[in-house]
C-alpha cells in the first residue's frame, strides 16, 4: 500500500494545511479585534442597539458608482454625508473613512423620542479639531469640555440635546448627549456591542469588504412594517435582518431575513416575488424595470428568506435617463396647465 | 479424503484486507490521474484568474468558489467520477483477477464489497478534497473577505462532497453489479434525468439526487431569471436524509445482488 499511502497522506496534508490556514486566518486575523464590519473602536456602541448600519465612505466616494451617480438628485447622493459636510465642514471624500450608525428603538408609546435623537453616529477619518470648531456655526452656542483626552462639544442653545465627542484625531462620535456619554462610559468599562450575542452573531454574518451593511433586530423592523400600508402591512413579522452590498463593478445587495417559521418565510418570499413580478409587468412602459425584476432573486431556507439583487451601472443610468425625461415631460405639462389657468 | 474448509474471516478484518489490496488497484492508476487533472481544473483557472483578474468580474472570490463547488463539483464532476469508479467497482476486480483471489480465500462476499466500497470512497475523497480546498484557498486568499470568511462553509462543502460521492457511488455500484454494461445507462441517468428533470418546475426535482446535493451548498450566489424560478431547494436536514437513505438502500441492494450473483472467472 506504499504508493497509495503516500498519495493519501499527501492529499490529507494539503487538505489539513488548507483548512487550518483558513481557520487560523479566521481566528487570528484582523477580524479578531473587530466584529464583522464594526471596527474595534466602535465596539463601545450600545449592546441594546436595535439596528446597526454602516458604510465604507472611502470605498463609496472612490467608486465608479459615486463618480457617475453621486451628484445631488442622483441615486448615489448620500444626504447624510452632504448634511455632515454642511454642518461640520468635513469633506467625506477627504476626511472620512467609515461611518457606523447605531439606532435604538424607543418604546412605542414614547413618540417624542423617535427620530434622529436615537441615532449614535461613529465616524472614523481625519479630524482637525481646530477646523471642526471653526466650522460649527455659531460656535458660541456650543460648549466645549475636555475630559480624559476626549473633547466633547454640546449644543448650548437648548434646542436639542446633541453632542459631538472627538475621541482623537481619527474618531468622532455624534448623537444625543446621553448616548454619547453612554458610549464614553462603555469605552472605559469595555462594555458595548460584544455584550449582545445576537448582534455579534448578526455582524459576523456580514460579508467583509462590503461597502454598506445593516443588521437589525425585531423591534425596529416590526415597527417599520407596521408603519407601511399595502401588502407590506400584512407581512409576517421578521425576527432579524442582515443586509450588505457593494457598488462596483455593479450595485449588488444581499439580504437575509429570519422569519418566525418556515411558513412565514415562504409568505415573505411570495410577497417579494410578487413585487418582482409587478415590476416585470410594467416592462411595457419601462423596459429597465423588467431587467431590475430579473436581477432580483428570492430564495427561502427553512425560516430564512434570502434576497439578492445585482443592478449594473448601465441599467441605473438608463433608468435615470428615462425617469429624467418623464420628470421633464410632467413638468412641461404642469407649466402648460398653469399657463392655461392664468 | 475430505479437506476441512478454513473458517471464514471476521467481516471487518477481511474488509480491511480487501481494502488494502483494492486501494492499490484504484488509486495509483492512470484513470485516477486523469480524474485528478479534471478536478484540479478550477485550481488552475483560479490561479489564472488571480494573476489576470478581469476588470468587471461581478463576483467576489468566495462567491466564485461557491459556484465552482455547487456547479462544477457537486452537480457535474462528482457524479461523473462516482459513475467511473462506482460502476466499475466489481468489474475492475474481475478484470484484474483480484476477485478471483478474494473468492478463493475464506472471505465473505459482504467483506469483499465493503472493502471495495471503502477503497472507492478513499480514492475519490483523496482526489476531491485537496482540489476543493485548494480552489477555496486560491480564490479567497488576499481578497477583501479573506480566507477565514468561508472557513466553516469549506468544511460543510467537503461534507457535502463526501455525501454526494457516497450516494452516487452506492447507486452506481448497484448499477455495476446489476448490469453488464452500466456506463451508458449511468450517463443517461446523469445527463438526461439529473441534468434536466432537476430544473423542471413543480415537484419533478424531488425525484432527482442532484437537487438534494446542490441544496447542501448554501452559500453560492442565487440563480437568476428562469433558473431561479424553477430551481428547487431543500432544507439541509431533508437533503442529508434523502441522500443518505438512497446511498444506504443502494449499498444494501448492491451487496445483496453481489452476494447472490455467480461470476464466471476466465483464465
Amino acid at each position: 500500500m506504499n504508493r497509495s499511502r503516500r498519495l493519501i497522506v499527501t492529499a490529507a496534508a494539503i487538505s489539513v494545511l488548507g483548512i487550518g490556514a483558513a481557520f487560523s486566518t479566521r481566528l487570528t486575523g484582523t477580524a479578531r479585534a473587530a466584529i464583522g464590519p464594526v471596527p474595534p473602536e466602535a465596539l463601545a456602541l450600545p449592546a441594546d442597539s436595535s439596528v446597526l448600519m454602516g458604510f465604507d465612505v472611502h470605498a463609496l466616494t472612490s467608486s465608479d458608482f459615486y463618480a457617475k451617480f453621486g451628484n445631488e438628485g442622483e441615486p448615489g447622493h448620500v444626504d447624510a454625508l452632504a448634511e455632515l459636510e454642511k454642518k461640520t465642514g468635513l469633506n467625506p471624500a477627504r476626511d472620512i473613512d467609515s461611518v457606523v450608525i447605531a439606532l435604538k428603538a424607543s418604546p412605542a408609546s414614547d413618540k417624542a423620542k423617535q427620530g434622529p435623537e436615537n441615532a449614535l453616529i461613529f465616524v472614523t477619518g481625519r479630524f482637525d479639531a481646530a477646523r471642526l470648531e471653526s466650522s460649527i456655526p455659531d460656535s458660541g452656542k456650543a460648549t466645549k469640555e475636555r475630559r480624559d483626552g476626549v473633547t466633547i462639544y454640546r449644543e448650548a442653545t437648548g434646542k436639542s440635546n446633541g453632542a459631538v465627542a472627538l475621541l482623537d484625531a481619527g474618531i468622532l462620535v455624534a448623537g444625543d448627549s446621553a448616548s454619547v456619554e453612554a458610549f464614553l462610559a462603555n469605552r472605559q468599562s469595555g462594555h458595548g456591542v460584544r455584550d449582545s450575542k445576537e448582534l455579534v452573531s448578526l455582524l459576523e454574518s456580514v460579508e467583509p469588504g462590503s461597502t454598506f451593511w445593516a443588521v437589525g433586530g425585531p423591534s425596529v423592523l416590526s415597527r417599520a412594517t407596521a408603519g407601511v400600508g399595502g401588502p407590506a402591512a400584512n407581512l409576517p413579522s421578521v425576527k432579524q435582518v442582515v443586509a450588505y452590498g457593494h457598488l462596483d463593478p455593479e450595485v449588488g445587495v444581499t439580504a437575509t431575513a429570519e422569519a418566525a417559521d418556515a411558513k412565514a418565510a415562504t409568505k415573505i418570499a411570495d410577497v417579494l416575488r410578487g413585487f418582482s413580478a409587478m415590476l416585470s409587468l410594467q416592462a411595457g412602459q419601462k423596459a429597465e424595470l423588467a431587467q431590475i425584476a430579473d436581477s432580483i432573486s428570492v430564495a427561502t431556507e427553512d425560516d430564512k428568506v434570502h434576497v439578492k439583487a445585482t443592478i449594473t451601472h448601465e441599467l441605473l443610468d438608463s433608468l435615470k435617463k428615462t425617469m429624467g425625461s418623464e420628470h421633464r415631460a410632467r413638468k412641461a405639462v404642469a407649466d402648460v396647465e398653469a399657463a392655461i389657468q392664468h | 479424503m475430505e479437506t476441512e474448509r478454513p473458517a471464514t474471516r471476521p467481516t471487518w478484518a477481511a474488509a480491511q484486507d480487501v481494502f488494502a489490496i483494492s486501494i492499490e488497484r484504484m488509486l495509483p492508476r492512470p484513470r485516477s490521474f486523469w480524474v485528478f487533472l479534471l478536478m484540479a481544473m478550477p485550481v488552475v483557472f483560479g490561479i489564472l484568474l488571480r494573476i489576470y483578474p478581469p476588470r468587471d468580474l461581478p463576483l467576489t472570490g468566495f462567491e466564485l468558489y461557491g459556484m465552482v463547488v455547487a456547479l462544477f463539483f457537486v452537480r457535474n464532476l462528482l457524479p461523473l467520477v462516482a459513475l467511473l469508479f462506482g460502476s466499475a467497482l466489481i468489474s475492475d476486480a474481475v478484470d484484474s483477477k483480484t476477485l478471483t483471489y478474494f473468492l478463493t480465500r475464506p472471505v465473505s462476499r459482504l467483506s469483499i464489497f465493503i472493502g471495495e466500497f471503502m477503497a472507492y470512497l478513499v480514492t475519490v475523497m483523496t482526489l476531491t478534497v485537496p482540489c476543493v480546498v485548494l480552489t477555496y484557498i486560491v480564490l479567497s486568499v488576499g481578497t477583501p473577505q479573506g480566507a477565514g470568511f468561508g472557513a466553516t462553509h469549506l468544511v460543510q462543502d467537503l461534507a457535502a462532497c463526501a455525501l454526494t460521492l457516497f450516494t452516487y457511488g452506492a447507486l452506481f455500484a448497484l448499477l455495476g453489479v446489476s448490469l453488464k454494461k452500466p456506463l451508458i445507462p449511468g450517463l443517461l441517468f446523469l445527463f438526461v434525468w439529473e441534468g434536466f428533470v432537476a430544473n423542471f418546475p413543480g415537484d419533478a426535482p424531488n425525484y432527482t439526487l442532484t437537487a438534494y446535493a446542490r441544496s447542501l451548498i448554501r452559500h453560492r450566489p442565487s440563480e437568476e431569471g428562469l433558473a431561479e424560478l424553477f430551481s428547487k431547494f431543500f432544507g439541509v436536514g431533508e437533503s442529508v436524509f434523502v441522500l443518505g437513505s438512497v446511498g444506504v438502500i443502494s449499498l444494501v441492494l448492491a451487496i445483496w445482488i453481489f452476494s447472490r450473483r455467480e461470476y464466471v472467472i476466465s483464465s
